[in-house]
């Protein structure tokens, strides 16, 4: 496992996945989580709703998987366009990295990826400018 | 961004990993009863519950309560009201949590010593799944028992008489003869040989013979007494009947007219003018004079039994 960064959530290899020590009450269209690794009690657990997108975002994270496979799987819950929702996607996840709900790993060369969605680099960058603000996954610190 | 509130279910199942966590990491036991545990054990039927119940090995009672207290939880205040029963918990509150965390060092109707008690009951544990996360909780036959003490306590209440028969009718359908076993265990190991009565001789299980142990009949005729009749008035009476006789003339003056400050934690729907004061407090004198026969007879019957047991002694 490697500290995130901005840096890393950009490799292709990368593997998002939920972090351990995750309590979570899921219904549906909305999940109830809580952080409970040793930071997280440094400093009062709160429990986070991630309702909509971000609910989905997190169904989908029940497997580990790269960047470009959560938003083809994402794209493919929701109907959306995979351009819109890479940026969405990748800013919701470094916030969850931040909470500590989330965190990345770095496969092996030996180990095989599991992504066959990798989007162009191109596609990519002009994504940013194209992603409403309604877009963006629902979450509320409670 | 729509908003969101932590709901109260939601809160009481989040709680029980926290509280499990928090444990964990400051090296205390506990162990869950009641609530969403009794419901995976398909102990008792579904409703919200109001509060997470976790009972931490006595020693580290004061540790576990200093850790939940570093992270925002604080003790609610308690009304000052005589009790029949000893405390057996404190209630933790946070301003940001829709629930409670009940920490129990003890549980009303095991009556054997406490650190015994818990070693049992831990000896005897299980694991039970709660808000994805598994946590230390009561045996099935275990929780069974607290469940059943718990509506025995107050089995005059309509909720608490229908959850001890859906208890015994969960346990009737599926109760093994190790767990038979386990609960005459229970009853003689804890200290719940006679307030468990109800539920071993509904099972056709003998209970064991009660220690011959003077705490042991003290805390017993305090559960009786808590059983029959948990007035205010007979708080007063239980309280006035422990102190000694020079006590006794303030004890029953301050029955009579309690505190302002203290009369208002009772009775917090009550306002704040005088008038309303002085109306609540002649209400109480109606309901008070009202429960006295009651709570007479049930401090009359105790007088016998402890004379009986040989444990009346003058207090002088």
């Amino acid at each position: 496992m490697t500290a995130p960064s901005a840096a890393v959530t950009n490799e292709s290899s990368v593997l998002w996945r939920r972090a351990e020590d995750i309590a979570a009450v899921v219904h549906p269209g909305h999940t109830v989580v809580l952080g409970l690794r040793t930071h997280h009690l440094l400093d009062e657990p709160r429990p986070l709703v991630l309702a909509g997108s971000a609910h989905t975002i997190w169904s989908v994270l029940e497997q580990p998987m790269t960047t470009a496979s959560l938003v083809h799987s994402v794209a493919e819950e929701t109907g959306a366009d995979a351009d819109d929702l890479t940026s969405v996607i990748t800013d919701f996840l470094g916030r969850l990295v931040e909470l500590g709900l989330v965190c990345t790993d770095v496969p092996t060369s030996d180990e095989p990826l599991a992504d066959h969605h990798e989007m162009p680099t191109d596609a990519r960058s002009r994504r940013i400018a194209r992603v409403s603000r309604e877009q963006r996954p629902d979450t509320t610190v409670l | 961004m729509e908003t969101s509130h932590l709901t109260l279910a939601d809160a009481v199942h989040l709680a029980h990993p926290l509280a499990a966590r928090i444990a964990d990491e400051n090296g205390c036991r506990v162990l869950f009863i009641k609530g969403p545990v009794a419901e995976a054990l398909c102990l008792r039927p579904h409703r919200v519950s109001q509060d997470v119940d976790v009972w931490v090995e006595p020693d580290k009672y004061p540790i576990f309560i200093s850790a939940l207290s570093a992270v925002g939880w604080r003790p609610r205040p308690l009304p000052d009201a005589p009790r029949i029963l000893t405390m057996h918990s404190t209630t933790m509150i946070h301003e940001r949590w829709p629930c409670d965390i009940d920490v129990h060092y003890m549980y009303p109707g095991l009556l054997a010593d406490r650190r015994a008690v818990f070693d049992d009951l831990w000896a005897h544990r299980t694991s039970v799944e709660v808000a994805g996360w598994l946590v230390p909780a009561c045996g099935r036959v275990d929780s069974a028992a607290i469940i059943a003490l718990h509506a025995l306590r107050d089995i005059q209440v309509e909720r608490n008489r229908y959850e001890f028969d859906y208890l015994l009718d969960a346990l009737r359908r599926s109760v093994t003869d190790d767990e038979r076993r386990r609960l005459a265990q229970l009853a003689r190991v804890c200290g719940a040989s006679q307030t468990l009565a109800p539920l071993l001789h509904a099972l056709n299980i003998d209970p064991p013979e009660p220690p011959d142990d003077p705490e042991y009949v003290e805390r017993w005729l305090a559960w009786e007494v808590r059983r029959k009749d948990n007035s205010g008035t007979s708080r007063w009476i239980q309280l006035v009947r422990r102190a000694p006789w020079h006590q006794r003339p303030l004890i029953l003056w301050r029955a009579a007219f309690l505190p302002a400050s203290s009369f208002q934690a009772l009775h917090p729907d009550v306002g704040a003018r005088q008038t309303d004061l002085w109306r609540a407090r002649v209400q109480r004198f109606g309901r008070g004079a009202a429960a006295l026969p009651k709570a007479t007879r049930t401090a009359w019957q105790v007088y016998h039994r402890e004379r009986r047991t040989g444990r009346r002694e003058d207090n002088t």
